[in-house]
């Protein structure tokens, strides 16, 4: 059985059908949590403004006009929530040396807790990088788009999202390169 | 030569971002770059940097909880959360606007103030009684600013009696609505 188009799924919603708009998040459902995870990092905010966002998107169901794909809908009430949430509440931004620090002082005695995940430092080094190739390289992985779908979803050309993806990941590599990560990298 | 192995580097480094990318690549450019690692330390070494990087960034995709655990919201009694220019249920307030005002109305604030002003009206329409009885309370002075103000009233209204009842239902229609309003734009930003 094919899968309904994302307008099928609309329209079926907005006649009060819940199962249609279920299927709908769902589909688009990694896009949005990428994209508010690309400003909010992995705040606890992140829960709270997922939940506005499908609110949102139920409530404001009726004003997508599908001028534009609904990931790309659904993307800018994400963005824009995530955006609000920031605004409100300033990131407090946490650099290498005071989370080594940090981690020093509670755990002094054990030399092996300096030792960082790769996660832990990839999502370090995400934070550091323009905002842009950020939400960009999320897309790409962690909600799987192709650059095609990344330029819908971003409204820029496809070439520029390969830039994005490309720059975002260099500056990381850049980050990563640096002698803590690659000491921690050996050890682990 | 260190110059010209420097020049190469710098290009191989640009093109192994681009190697985990399948599309990023020409076919020559990734034998270049096959050719180019084994005979380079820096190279392999920045190789590994982007591989590590490259499957820590493929696993993010298993950091994506499952969309159940937002929904619950969405998930109220039906009419809880109704999308807009949905098809209304039959008997369904029209206009969200009259809702809100009658929200507001019926406010604890909003219910006060209807208070007040029928008391008002009330104490203007039973103002001679009231007036005697401040008057053997040895206080004379809210009877005569009753007076003045039913006068007042009189006189601007000549006398007629739908003109006068005009006067009092525009009187509180104004109060009402312009502290119905305060009262809407209180409740509208708690």
């Amino acid at each position: 059985m094919p899968h309904p188009e994302d307008s099928e799924l609309v329209a079926r919603a907005l006649r009060q059908d819940e199962r249609a708009f279920r299927d709908l998040i769902q589909r688009h459902h990694a896009m949005a949590y990428a994209a508010v995870r690309s400003v909010l990092g992995d705040r606890d905010e992140v829960q709270d403004v997922m939940q506005m966002v499908y609110l949102k998107a139920y409530q404001g169901l009726a004003g997508f006009r599908g001028d534009a794909r609904f990931s790309t809908w659904l993307y800018q009430i994400a963005r824009r929530e995530a955006l609000d949430v920031s605004s409100k509440r300033r990131v407090e931004t946490v650099d290498v040396e005071t989370v080594e620090l940090a981690a020093g002082a509670h755990h002094a005695a054990d030399a092996a807790t300096h030792e960082r995940s790769e996660r832990e430092w990839i999502a370090s080094a995400l934070g550091e990088i323009d905002e842009t190739y950020r939400t960009a390289i999320e897309l790409r992985y962690m909600a799987e788009k192709s650059y095609e779908e990344i330029s819908e979803i971003m409204s820029v050309p496809v070439g520029t999202v390969k830039t994005y993806v490309h720059r975002g990941k260099a500056e990381m590599k850049r980050i990563l390169s640096r002698p803590a990560w690659r000491a921690d990298a050996s050890k682990s | 030569m260190s110059n010209h192995l420097n020049q190469n580097c710098e290009r191989f480094e640009a093109m192994i971002v681009a190697w985990f990318d399948a599309d990023d690549l020409s076919s020559v450019e990734r034998d270049d770059l096959n050719a180019h690692i084994p005979t380079c330390a820096s190279c392999r070494e920045s190789f590994e940097v982007t591989s590590r990087m490259e499957a820590a960034l493929m696993a993010r995709r298993s950091d994506v909880p499952a969309v159940d655990s937002f929904l619950p919201v969405i998930s109220a009694p039906v009419g809880a959360v109704r999308p807009v220019g949905a098809v209304r249920p039959v008997g369904a307030v029209s206009h969200p606007k009259l809702l809100a005002a009658f929200r507001a109305l019926m406010s604890p604030a909003g219910i006060s103030i209807m208070l007040m002003s029928w008391t008002a009206m009330l104490a203007l329409h039973f103002r001679k009684q009231i007036g005697e009885v401040f008057v053997w309370t040895s206080s004379d002075r809210f009877s005569a600013l009753g007076n003045d103000v039913a006068n007042l009233l009189v006189t601007i209204s000549r006398g007629d009696t739908h003109v006068l009842t005009g006067i009092y239902v525009a009187v509180t229609v104004v109060v009402l609505g312009s502290m119905g309003l305060i009262t809407l734009r209180y409740v509208r930003n708690s």
